[in-house]
């Protein structure tokens, strides 16, 4: 019993968070176009995009068709029944790459590992700082 | 929840975060269906840390060492990070709300929010685990000696 209200309570302060930032990102970080152009959250988004994909930035073909927001002139590019079809499950090979799984990888546990690092050094700094206080105090 | 259960659980989530963030090693259905393993486990493991969780907070703006709260904010932190992925997962979806028959309107904001929330998530779960170092050291360490009953057997 306790388990479960302790459950439910994770759940609902999930719920609550991600409805907060769904309000967030909706209002500040929206592609519609302000007075001046696009909105400074987007644009900014665009860049970390940009940095994390290589200087890429457009969004690719594969990117646009699950977005559902294909250009006109690129409409007819799909198969009619496909784009008839509406909401379709992906097939299970989709976004399987096998040339990218080891650099892709290699990257996560690099950076995983090295704030890892980091907060180690940081932790052992403070409990350093903290006996040598309390050596200081003692004698 | 016994260490090495802990241990175990802590170790799995660990690895099923990694493996699910490589959509190139899964591919799009598998990689939607271990984030939604990855939630469950992530509940899980607050299930097991709750009283450390109710204890900090509530001595949060009163005596807690410093650690402790820095632990706490980082914490917090990676689970606001965590909760930004599962909703932007959960927007873009491409294999498990259309297997439903709900079609949501993807932009291209929720996509490069997906990503780059997980690179942070990434990067807070690595702070995480290094601020936890002696608890995964004493805990690796118990798991490898043999039990006392074991012994007594």
């Amino acid at each position: 019993m306790e388990t479960a209200v302790k459950t439910a309570l994770i759940i609902a302060l999930f719920v609550s968070v991600s409805l907060g930032l769904y309000v967030l990102v909706d209002s500040q970080f929206s592609m519609q176009m302000g007075a001046g152009g696009m909105s400074p959250g987007f644009s900014w988004l665009l860049q970390m995009r940009a940095a994390e994909n290589d200087g890429q930035i457009a969004p690719s073909f594969e990117e646009l068709q699950a977005s559902g927001s294909l250009p006109p002139f690129m409409q007819g590019a799909l198969p009619s029944e496909q784009a008839a079809a509406g909401a379709r499950s992906a097939p299970l090979s989709q976004g399987f790459e096998p040339e990218k799984i080891g650099p892709v990888l290699a990257r996560d546990l690099l950076r995983l590992t090295v704030f890892m690092l980091i907060a180690i050094g940081f932790e052992m700094l403070v409990v350093w700082a903290m006996r040598r206080r309390h050596n200081t105090l003692t004698t | 929840m016994k260490m090495r259960s802990r241990l175990v659980l802590d170790a799995t989530l660990l690895v099923l975060f990694v493996v699910a963030m490589n959509t190139a090693l899964t591919g799009i259905p598998i990689h939607e269906w271990l984030s939604v393993g990855v939630a469950i486990l992530v509940v899980v493991h607050l299930l097991t840390e709750w009283d450390w969780t109710i204890n900090a907070f509530t001595r949060f703006f009163k005596r807690l060492a410093a650690l402790s709260r820095v632990n706490l904010v980082v914490d917090t932190a990676l689970f606001v990070a965590f909760s930004l992925v599962m909703l932007s997962g959960f927007l873009v979806s491409e294999s498990i709300l259309p297997g439903l028959g709900l079609e949501i309107p993807r932009g291209p904001t929720w996509r490069i929010i997906h990503s780059l929330s997980a690179q942070l998530g990434l990067m807070l779960l690595g702070i995480h685990l290094g601020f936890h170092w002696r608890w995964f050291v004493k805990a690796i360490t118990r798991a490898g000696r043999p039990s006392v009953a074991r012994e007594a057997g």
